[in-house]
């Protein structure tokens, strides 16, 4: 008796780990294949789209994809160490296996942005599913399509910044305006260890964007909305792509809507607790919309309009 | 549509023809009704169940695949060949047979639940329509949700006690196939036996007393997501779970991984969002973190969401939730506390 | 016959009084519930509001897990804590989960201004709904159930039913052990003397069954639980900040499969947290939505906590709990 079953997990195995970030709340980049040949072709997916990881024997969790579309079945995530999953899965090794189902959710309209300019705002974790989208809009085949690509980036601490390495090789690409920075140079007790960031300036925290930038300078101490404010990414032919912790998108937005965007043009992924993934059991709706069928991509405007308990 | 009577006295030997049939019906024990497995003919005189009949397609705990190991670690996942049983449910209330309409849309909206989906389309479903004495209950208000205490919404076959037997009403293939498989028990039927039923069904609604005006419910609430008066009425909420697992329609359900001795499966179970952990995020952060925001989410899922989303008003008005809360959340005088504040 | 009437004009008065003069933030009473016959908590912050509070044999809920929730109550980002007193109507046997709360330093003793009642007894819900029915539907509304030492009197629109007392009562208030508050700023209604000390004439059956049969008796009960936590959520001692039943951080000790095994460590570790402390108020037994008598188990407890230890609690603030004390001549067979 075969029967669809869409809550049972395809066996993946892990082919590659990387360690983004280290420190308390480390960040690792998995990457799995599915092991079925003939049901690779499912996993192809679209920036945005979220997909449920089973380490078999803990649960299920959710996570925004990050690799490129592809049909061999492959696909990457970044997950923070919070919890019972995470924490199973930040201890795989390659060759393990886990569970994979999905692609879930609404995709970013990458192709209604053709010819506009992109702006890529993460805070913390909330980079991952952004990176999912500047990614493929990097790519030598994507990029000719759009216009200025402007990425800002932040975390709490140097220790918490994740994809250094690549963000090191993207600092050096002249088709894209990147801007990092981090909350606190200092740790609750004193000095961060081997901080190689003491070196950027702090903005003025109150008049953020009176802050004259010095030339060559594009990494600062600040929390991102007031980075934003630094930046000035002007809202003409223009999207916003952003995510974070739910105060930071906050800021984000009003910092935002102060250089003159509308919400329609700011782009974000909800993150909600979810179990199902395909809109069944409940638990992740803002208002009337759930987060897993009818996002995880929203735009501001329909934020906005959302019964929204926060 | 066929029509037909069955005396009572025979009822017995219709549950002896349905033999092949996996039978639910209530059983009554300890002063409360449930729809549980039995081999015998279940219960005929009993009120509304006390835990709701979804439980026999979606039951409070659920196996839904087993894990594969390869030496100590699992690896994948099997599934568990349903039963080929055929399912009979014998008794249905009407407002929980509208109730099975909700359930029915929500598990096949877009995807498909397999688990619940598959026990529903191999199942009979025979309602039994709420009559003088039994019922209606206390706070009751089905005919103000659009249903009827003789609504045959969700069911295969309708029956009704019109004294030493029960009108029998076949609704379609499958309740025909009741008919069939009952030949020689059920009896012909006359118009006289149709109006004394009819007259049964009417006389149960006239003696319904809670009403709920459900006219600019949907307007009321949209006005009113805002106000205080969420916060003051869950104030006294004591945030257990009662009024969403015994609600006949409430379906939020939770995956977990079980490993005991060894073995490992996938389950779920119902799961209520008024428990805080519910909608809580790895990160701790909660997006509804007090008891007022978890409140306004059900009486808005009920009331508003659900129309948006399947169409249909996820309420039936079987008022468990009014009858078991322990502190005497009256859905009725919320909506209608909510419909005054926003005129 | 209990001046019902009189007792809910002079709680008025006070929490009017209290309100007036600031000496608390708001009042936790009951109200008449709507379309229901039991009274409902309400809480009052507005003197102009003490008109809704009402005492009556219908006034069932312990209201002490509110003034529970008002000293766990963290303060939103930027909001003042606000530490003054709060006004709580207590029956006796609410009085002592206050008690108990003092104790164990979860009340501090100046953050609450009580008002106590005395009570010879309140309604059991299932059985009210089981009266209410000889009475006409359309006459339901409004009612008034009153008492005195031998029955209830139900008053109802255009009539009266009187009932024996057994038939009505809650099953909690036969074997109560105080009709008189043991902790209070201001006792309302007459002391009350002369009341059978608590026989656990309830818990005869179970003690003469075997162990198996024991087992398999509350094999049966649990098996009905659907996990609504309402028990826990009910019980002023239960208090935890966050359960074990609900810890999902770093594992869970629990999952929500519902079955007797599961079922049966959710009520075993709950009645032994609450050995020694439950206060035998009867607020799980009255929630349960699917009748588990969970009284029984944790007045088995209570009962070995007197035989074996002399502990009582809930009775005296200066008692010390039962496990945070040790007395040579405790008995020690299991140690």
């Amino acid at each position: 008796m075969t029967r669809e079953n869409v809550y049972k997990p395809e066996t993946a195995t892990v082919t590659d780990i990387q360690l983004e970030a280290g420190g308390g709340r480390p960040i690792r980049t998995m990457t799995f294949q599915v092991d079925d040949p003939t049901e690779r072709k499912k996993f192809l997916h679209k920036p945005g789209q979220f997909i449920i990881i089973s380490y078999f024997g803990t649960g299920e969790s959710v996570f925004a994809i990050s690799s490129l579309p592809n049909e061999d079945g492959i696909i990457q995530v970044s997950a923070m160490k919070v919890g019972n999953v995470t924490g199973r899965l930040h201890a795989l090794a390659v060759g393990d296996k886990v569970g994979v189902r999905g692609p879930y959710g609404k995709d970013f309209p990458v192709d209604e942005w053709k010819g506009k300019n992109l702006v890529f705002i993460g805070a913390g974790i909330g980079i991952s599913p952004v990176r999912a989208v500047y990614q493929y809009v990097l790519t030598p085949e994507q990029r000719k399509n759009y216009g200025d690509v402007t990425l800002i980036y932040g975390a709490r601490t140097p220790a918490d910044l994740a994809f250094k390495d690549e963000f090191k090789e993207m600092d050096t690409r002249d088709d894209l305006n990147l801007w990092l920075c981090i909350d606190w140079k200092f740790g609750p007790k004193g000095p961060i260890e081997g901080n190689a960031h003491t070196d950027w300036p702090a903005i003025n925290m109150s008049a953020p964007g009176d802050t004259v930038v010095p030339e060559g300078i594009n990494k600062f101490t600040a929390f991102v909305p007031q980075l934003v404010e630094v930046v000035k990414p002007k809202p003409e032919n223009a999207i916003v792509v952003t995510c974070g912790p739910p105060i930071a998108i906050k800021f984000i937005t009003q910092a935002l809507a102060k250089l003159g965007w509308s919400p329609e043009q700011v782009y974000t992924t909800l993150e909600n607790r979810m179990k199902c993934g395909i809109g069944k059991c409940g638990r992740c709706n803002v208002g009337d919309n759930y987060v897993c069928k009818d996002g995880p991509v929203f735009t501001q405007k329909e934020i906005s309009e959302m019964f929204d308990d926060q | 549509m066929a029509e037909m009577i069955i005396k009572k006295v025979r009822v017995d030997g219709l549950f002896e023809a349905m033999k092949d049939f996996e039978v639910y019906g209530p059983i009554t024990k300890d002063m409360i009704t449930r729809y549980q497995k039995t081999t015998g003919t279940p219960d005929l005189v009993f009120k509304s169940s006390r835990k709701p009949p979804k439980e026999v397609f979606f039951p409070q705990t659920e196996k839904m695949f087993d894990l594969v190991k390869d030496g100590t670690r699992f690896v994948g996942a099997k599934d568990v060949p349903p039963g080929d049983k055929p399912i009979l449910l014998f008794g249905l209330r009407p407002c929980d047979g509208r109730a099975l309409n909700v359930l029915d849309e929500l598990f096949n909206w877009d995807y498909t639940d397999p688990y619940y989906v598959d026990k529903r389309k191999k199942s009979t479903v025979i309602g039994l329509a709420c009559t003088l004495p039994a019922m209606p209950k206390d706070n009751c208000f089905c005919t103000s949700m659009g249903g009827s205490p003789g609504s045959s919404e969700g069911m295969d076959m309708l029956w009704v006690d019109i004294g030493d037997s029960y009108y029998v009403e076949s609704l379609n293939d499958k309740g025909n196939a009741i008919l069939e498989l009952g030949k020689g028990i059920f009896e012909e039927s006359g118009d006289d036996v149709r109006s004394s039923a009819g007259k049964a069904i009417e006389d149960a609604a006239n003696a319904i007393d809670r009403k709920l005006d459900t006219s600019g419910v949907r307007d009321a609430l949209a006005k009113s997501f805002d106000y205080n008066y969420w916060d003051e009425f869950s104030k006294r909420c004591m945030g257990c779970g009662i009024c969403t697992f015994l609600c006949p329609t409430c379906h939020c359900f939770d995956i977990q991984d079980i490993v005991k001795n060894g073995e490992g499966v996938r389950q779920r179970s119902w799961d209520s969002c008024q428990f805080d952990y519910y909608s809580i995020h790895a990160s701790n952060h909660n997006p509804r973190p007090e008891k007022k925001n978890r409140q306004r989410n059900r009486v808005y899922h009920k009331f508003y969401y659900s129309e948006n989303k399947l169409g249909l008003v996820g309420c039936v008005g079987c008022g468990r939730c009014i009858n078991l809360c322990p502190v005497n959340i009256d859905i009725i005088e919320v909506i209608q506390g909510a419909k005054e504040l926003s005129q | 016959m209990v001046d019902y009437n009189a007792m809910t004009q002079e709680i008025r008065a006070k929490a009017k009084a209290m309100l007036e003069n600031k000496e608390v933030k708001y009042i936790i009473g009951w109200e008449r519930g709507a379309n229901s016959f039991i009274s409902r908590p309400v809480i009052i912050r507005d003197a102009g509001d003490t008109d809704r509070l009402v005492w009556n044999p219908g006034c069932v809920d312990n209201l002490t897990r509110y003034l529970v929730e008002e000293m766990q109550y963290k303060p939103k980002r930027g909001e003042e804590p606000d530490l003054g007193p709060v006004g709580i109507i207590v029956k006796p046997c609410d009085s002592k989960s206050i008690v108990e709360l003092i104790k164990e330093n979860i009340v501090p003793r100046e953050r609450v201004k009580i008002i106590a009642v005395t009570n010879i007894g309140t309604v059991e819900t299932n059985k009210l709904r089981k009266v209410l029915q000889k009475i006409p539907q359309d006459k339901r509304a409004g009612i008034d159930i009153l008492q005195d030492d031998n029955e209830f009197i139900i008053k109802y629109d255009g009539g009266e039913l009187k009932v024996p007392r057994p038939e009505l009562l809650a099953n909690k208030c036969e074997t109560c052990v105080t009709h008189n508050p043991v902790i209070h700023d201001v006792v309302i209604g007459d002391k009350i003397e002369g009341f059978e000390a608590d026989k656990w004439a309830d818990l005869a059956e179970l003690e003469s069954m075997s162990p198996e049969e024991r087992w398999k008796f509350w094999e049966d009960q649990i098996s009905k639980c659907v996990r609504c936590y309402a028990c826990r959520d009910s019980c002023s001692l239960c208090y935890c900040a966050e359960c074990v039943f609900d810890k999902e951080k770093p594992f869970t000790w629990i999952d929500k499969t519902v079955d007797v095994s599961n079922n049966m460590f959710y009520h075993l570790v709950r009645a032994m947290h609450l050995a020694g402390r439950c206060v035998d108020c009867g607020e799980c037994e009255r929630v349960c939505p699917v009748n588990i008598p969970i009284r029984k188990l944790n007045r088995l407890l209570l009962k070995s906590a007197k035989d074996r230890y002399k502990i009582y609690p809930g009775m005296n603030p200066e008692d010390k709990p039962m496990f945070g004390s040790y007395d040579i001549a405790d008995p020690d067979e299991v140690v």
